[in-house]
């Protein structure tokens, strides 16, 4: 049966979001570990299986009682002590040292029903975003875990391993990317209505880039004309909520919208950024996202909401 | 749950209750140092403290499965499994087999225990 | 045999015909089951027992359709068959109904039906206790599985994790809270009934070693139930106090944390897997021998490696916590003992196999499912090892991995052994075997059908797609394994549909088994087919582990009647106590018959618990004052009775006492296990109580001024006192005494309530305001405790003054005054413990 799984995974083990295709230091550690104990698993099955079925097959034995006892405390008894007492030791040498943290980079991520609030921080900068996190290659980066008012669980697969965010409590976690590319996370724990639909991009930079992009993200936003969208967006109160770094800087309820335009996916991984996307959203946010926080705005003409979309995309 | 409760002889019991409770003691106790210390936290002085308790814990258990290896090991070696009959000496070569057993696996159980103790060196 | 003293007066009367007919005439019209609607009002073991079984397996079956409905929506991504709130709700229920309505209970209705045939006993020692922990179970069971068909099922998932379970859980939680608290109650009493069943009612001569594996399995797993459900219990105590009166234990923002009730509930929750594995492995160790036909390999082994497997699976339950942020030491600890626990139960899987190899293996359908069960669990216990290795957890803790590997388990380690059990054990409930041919199939399509499904998750858990999401969206990799899962969960169904069609055509068709039909070699298959009202004609005297093979004139010796108790000449229910090692007769014990206070009992703690999920608190109080009246009632009218005579003749030459008190008796020991599980909740408490002081910089906090140490100090004087009394009353009863033990009865009473006042004055007068931090909320909640519990012992003084002067309690009759005693040793140590922390350590913190 484990043998089977094997053969399911080399295949299929692909995918934005996939623990067995590795593109983080530590991942790629869990996979190797995780290959080698399929393969003891998958040996141990095998013979246990084949021990107990030729039992049953076999004609009556002529075993004593001895042997019956050498089997118990042979296989019962001494192999899986001196078996899981290795593994255990392996297990332990590769504990994760949370104690002190060799990175120039910490990440802060807030989890809240259902999105991320993240605030990258180097040196003195700190900059605010949401529901996307770009990391560099071939960098330790620190995770500074937090939740607003539920558990959630981090979770970056092809990365690294999960940590819950808890009421109360500052959890960190220390990951670094090696492999430059576009992957997926999302969160672990059960948190509500749209658990489900709490997922987030993760960028990996190719080393150098990052800085590049940290930039990009601290400027203001990209699109300063007195658009109508603009101008609808700040008559409807959407800044009670929402921040547009350099446009209206007044809520911080809602994601950060800075350079909303240049994120790959609309409400925490819930659908692709498309101006389709982003108009059925601000019509009815609950028909996409149930329990997200964000009220409807159905009373809106359409033309305004497509405005808003517009001006809304343009910040890139 | 307490195994030893119904079987009163104590024998059968100790070696079960003192092994692992003795090892496993040590877990509260790490779990608060290291809530109350952080996670920078040497371990070195309770790692003594915990390697000592293992180790009398330990040599307690091998005490008691030699003793009782001595009574038992003929019985162990040859016809253990044959039917055991309704004699008090039968019940009490069941019992001395049990403590030998649980003294076996109380001591993996030490073992296992002083484990991480052994590999880790601080809260982290 | 010839060890056994007879009777040798004369002849033997069991060798005449017409005496042996007037006996079976008279034991069956002692054992009839009432008619009509009265029927329900049964209480023996083998008709509680069926409808437990019964009812937990709809119960089942009532999950299986939930997770029918989970693998429907998620056949495909972006499926949209349910909304988010009531996919949360249906797998919320799912995982609750098939923990705690399924798997607990079915080894509870499996061991109530079985444990009397197998230890060679009429019936339990407390039938009405298992009567109304059965009703328990049923109307707490309804009301969770109902409240779906409402919109208001717990949503949270099956841990209830709070803050989401606080915040938005809504009614649901506290369902889920109070439902499962009485199904909690339930559980524990059937422990406590089983527990002393295997301790007391072995049947003569079965010496402690001779006991069926099946019977140590059951002690196992009562004390594992004794011990691990109290924690949770707590849990539900401090979740139903901030969920309805807004005390905050675990609401960080003031002082409490939301990780206590991790802690909490997994302490249970860990051991609770064991307790759902354990017992259906012991139906294996039944089933192996019988099927190898000879004894199993390395008894003493198995004994061993389930009290090792019972003790270690205590020590592992933050394995469910390895992602909270704890320190590596913690999860390197933990991680320790989750490997550890593998070797006990790898031993008795090798126990099972050397056996199987040792013997000339009969091919059937229960050995089918043996070989299926170990096949899926070894599976499950290895993607276990693998797991309990933190940093792989890392990835796999609350994935699809999990969900595989707790299904492999799960199904493995219990749903196919309770097969093989179901179909081996079918004969001895109803008389008639199933079907070979339909097992067959069923065994296929179960099995197939299960590993279609769940060996996929793995994969789908590595993919990364997280646990509890009502959906997904497309290429993630996910749609395909998802696909099959979907698939192969319809096969699983036709698998159970197999099962109940072969069910319904065996007891249509008249046809029944020939006696003992696996030429088994266990006291249990002694009973006639089909089986008789009275359980067993006599009760055997046991030499040997497997007597129907080792005496030859076994069966023939049990059919005359040549054993104990032949006979009901005086009309009453009645089995043998024994002593706990060696198994010498010391009582003659009358058990009741049918009753309606256990169904009263249970209808009025239903509507206790029920109507405190919608705060209605006059309605609940007036519940549980009709409750504890139900409850007294019953205790005044069929507990500790002043028999006729005191001693009676049982056969064999054995004469034994017919009223038992003290430390002897099985009434004292039930009180006994009770007050550890009670006391186990209690410290579950005191728990809490450090937690928020290893959490918090200063605890108690600055600003709490309570509860001082005056109060506390007069309420533990005063509980001393009350103690006090009590013992000095049970030891002047024993003298005869009568006008001082009154007194002292008296006084005891009234020292306990001014000790009450005095516990409550210390927080009250000191003004410690639970809602405002969770230092008030966890002193008051120990208070709170306290305070009930010496309501309880003030109550059962009162009984045993009222049962003193109204004669049921004299110096030879002193169960009653025993047993408060008992009590009062366990409320005073509580008591004292709590006025020493709430009193004393703030004064040293």
């Amino acid at each position: 049966m484990v043998a089977l799984l094997l053969l399911l995974l080399v295949p299929a083990c692909g995918g934005p979001q996939s623990a067995l295709d590795p593109a983080g230091l530590e991942a790629e550690r869990i996979g190797s570990f995780f290959l080698f104990m399929v393969l003891g698993a998958a040996t141990i099955w095998a013979l246990l299986m084949g021990t107990a079925i030729l039992a049953i097959l076999r004609r009556p034995g002529r075993h004593t009682e001895r042997f019956a006892n050498t089997l118990i405390i042979g296989g019962g008894v001494i192999f899986p002590t001196i078996g899981l007492a290795a593994l255990l030791t392996v297990g332990l040498r590769s504990l994760p040292d949370w104690s002190g943290s060799p990175a120039d980079l910490r990440i802060h991520v807030h989890g809240e029903q259902f999105w991320w609030r993240v605030a990258y921080e180097r040196g003195d900068e700190r900059i605010v975003s949401a529901n996307e996190i770009h990391l560099p290659a071939g960098e330790p980066v620190e995770f500074v875990l937090t939740t607003a008012d539920v558990i959630h669980s981090f979770w970056m697969p092809a990365i690294g391993g999960k940590m819950d965010m808890m009421p109360g409590r500052v959890n960190r976690l220390i990951l670094t990317p090696t492999t430059p590319g576009i992957y997926r996370g999302a969160c672990a724990e059960f948190c509500g209505p749209s658990h489900a639909l709490m997922a987030f991009a993760i960028v990996v930079h190719p080393p150098g880039e990052f800085d590049d992009w940290l930039v990009a993200e601290t400027s203001p936003a990209s699109n300063s004309a007195e658009t109508e969208g603009r101008r609808l967006f700040l008559a409807n109160g959407c800044a009670a909520c929402h921040r547009i770094g350099g446009i209206v800087e007044l809520g911080e309820v809602g994601p950060d919208l800075t350079h909303v335009g240049s994120r790959r996916t609309l409400a925490a991984g819930t659908a692709p950024m498309s101006r389709q996307a982003l108009t059925d959203w601000i019509t009815d946010p609950q028909a996409l996202k149930p329990g997200a926080g964000m009220p409807a705005y159905t009373m809106l003409p359409e033309e305004e909401i497509l405005a808003i979309a517009d001006f809304l995309l343009s910040l890139e | 749950m307490d195994p030893g409760r119904a079987p009163t002889s104590g024998r059968f019991c100790s070696p079960r209750r003192s092994g692992p409770c003795i090892s496993s003691s040590s877990i509260p106790g790490f779990a608060v140092y290291c809530a109350k210390a952080g996670r920078d936290a040497a371990l070195d002085p309770a790692r003594a403290a915990v390697l000592a308790a293992s180790t009398v814990a330990l040599g307690f258990l091998v005490w008691l499965f030699l003793g009782s290896w001595r009574r038992r090991r003929p019985s162990v070696t040859d016809a253990d499994f044959s039917f055991e009959g309704n004699t008090p000496e039968e019940r009490h070569r069941f019992l001395t087999h049990m403590s030998l057993a649980s003294s076996a696996l109380s001591i993996v159980a030490v073992i296992y225990t002083t484990i991480p103790i052994l590999v880790l060196e601080t809260c982290r | 045999m010839t060890s056994v003293s007879r009777d040798g007066h004369g002849p033997d009367p069991q060798d005449d015909p017409a005496i042996r007919r007037a006996q079976e005439e008279r034991l069956a019209r002692v054992w009839e089951q009432p008619k009509g609607w009265r029927y329900w009002t049964a209480v023996n073991n083998s008709e509680v027992g069926l409808w437990y079984i019964v009812t937990s397996f709809a119960f089942m079956l009532f999950a299986g359709v939930l997770g029918l409905l989970i693998r429907a929506q998620l056949a495909r991504p972006d499926g949209d068959l349910l909304s988010a709130e009531l996919y949360n709700q249906v797998f919320t229920l799912h995982g609750t109904a098939m923990m705690f309505l399924f798997g607990v209970p079915i080894f509870e209705a499996v061991a109530i039906l079985l444990l009397p045939a197998l230890l060679g006993a009429r019936d339990l020692p407390f039938p009405r206790l298992s009567a109304f922990g059965f009703w328990c179970f049923l109307l707490g069971g309804l009301f969770v599985c109902g409240s779906i068909f409402f919109d208001a099922a717990p949503n949270s998932g099956w841990f209830m994790y709070p803050p989401l379970s606080i915040d938005q859980g809504g009614i649901g939680a506290e369902i889920w809270l109070l439902g499962l608290s009485f199904i909690e109650v339930a559980s524990i009493a059937a422990a406590v009934e089983l527990i002393v069943g295997v301790l007391k009612c072995r049947p003569p001569g079965m010496h402690l070693n001779l006991t069926p594996l099946y019977g140590w399995y059951v002690l196992i797993v009562g004390g594992m139930i004794v011990f691990a459900f109290p924690p949770l219990i707590a849990g539900d105590f401090l979740f139903e106090l901030e969920k309805a009166f807004d005390w905050p234990f675990f609401d960080a923002s003031r002082g409490g944390d939301p990780l206590l009730w991790q802690h909490l509930f997994w302490i249970f929750g860990h051991p609770e897997v064991y307790i759902i594995f354990l017992p259906s492995i012991a139906l294996l160790a039944m089933i192996v021998p019988t099927f190898a036909q000879r004894p199993i390999a390395g008894y003493s082994w198995v004994v061993l490696s389930a009290i090792g497997t019972g003790f270690i699976s205590f020590g592992l339950w933050a394995h469910h916590m390895y992602t909270t942020g704890m320190p590596s030491i913690s999860l390197g600890f933990f991680s320790a003992a989750s490997e550890a626990v593998v070797i006990p139960t790898g031993i008795q899987i090798f126990v099972f196999i050397a056996t199987l190899m040792m013997g000339r293996v009969i091919r059937s359908v229960p050995m089918l499912f043996a070989l299926g069960a170990l096949m899926i669990f070894v599976a499950g216990g290895l993607t276990g090892v693998m797991i309990a290795v933190a940093p792989f957890d890392f990835q796999g803790h609350d994935s699809y991995f999990i969900v595989a590997h707790l299904h492999y388990t799960l199904f493995g380690g219990m749903v196919f052994p309770l097969m093989a059990g179901f179909y081996y054990y079918f004969p001895l409930a109803f008389g008639k075997l199933l079907s070979r041919r339909l097992g067959i199939i069923a065994f296929w399509l179960l099995f197939v059908g299960f590993n279609v499904t769940f060996l996929p998750m793995h994969l789908t858990g590595l993919l990364g797609m997280p646990r509890r999401v009502f959906t997904y969206p497309q290429n993630l990799g996910w749609e395909i394994p998802n696909l099959v899962s979907s698939l192969g969960a319809i096969v699983i169904a036709a698998g159970f549909a197999t099962v109940i069609l072969d069910v319904i055509r065996t007891l249509r068709n008249p046809a029944t088994a020939p006696r003992n039909p696996w030429n088994a070699g266990t006291v249990e298959w002694m009973l006639e087919m089909p089986p008789k009202p009275w359980g067993a004609r006599t009760i055997p005297h046991i030499e040997s582990r497997y007597p129907i093979w080792d005496a030859p004139d076994f069966l023939a010796r049990y059919d005359a009647g040549r054993f104990y108790l032949p006979d009901a000449e005086e009309g009453k229910r009645e089995t043998i106590v024994t002593s706990v090692l060696d198994a010498d007769p010391v009582q003659c014990l009358r058990v009741p018959g049918p009753g309606l206070m256990p169904i009263v009992a249970a209808v009025a703690l239903a509507a206790m618990f029920f109507l405190a999920t919608f705060h209605l608190w006059t309605l609940t109080v007036l519940a549980g004052f009709v409750a504890l009246g139900a409850i007294l009632w019953w205790l005044w009218t069929g507990t500790a009775l002043p028999p006729e005579k005191p001693v009676k003749e049982i056969g064999l030459g054995e004469r034994v006492p017919i009223y038992m008190a003290g430390p002897q008796s099985v009434g004292w020991w039930a009180m006994f296990i009770t007050m550890t599980a009670d006391l186990v909740a209690y410290l579950s408490l005191v728990f809490s109580y450090f937690f928020f002081w290893t959490i918090h910089t200063d605890f108690p906090p600055a600003d709490a001024a309570g509860p001082g140490w005056a109060g506390p100090l007069a309420a533990g004087l005063l509980f001393v006192l009350a103690w006090g009394l009590t013992l000095a009353a049970r030891k002047l009863n024993d003298r005869a005494h009568i006008g001082a033990t009154r007194v002292c009865l008296g006084a005891g009473i009234l020292a306990g309530a001014v000790g009450i006042a005095a516990l409550i004055a210390g927080p009250a007068l000191t003004g410690l305001d639970a809602t405002h931090h969770a230092y008030p909320a966890i002193v008051w909640a120990l208070v709170v405790w306290i305070v009930a519990h010496a309501g309880i012992g003030l109550v059962s003084q009162g009984f045993c003054l009222a049962g003193h002067i109204r004669g049921r309690l004299t110096s030879d009759h002193d169960a009653d005054i025993w047993n408060t005693t008992l009590y009062w040793h366990f409320l005073l140590f509580t008591a004292l413990v709590t006025t020493l922390v709430i009193g004393g350590f703030p004064l040293v913190a």
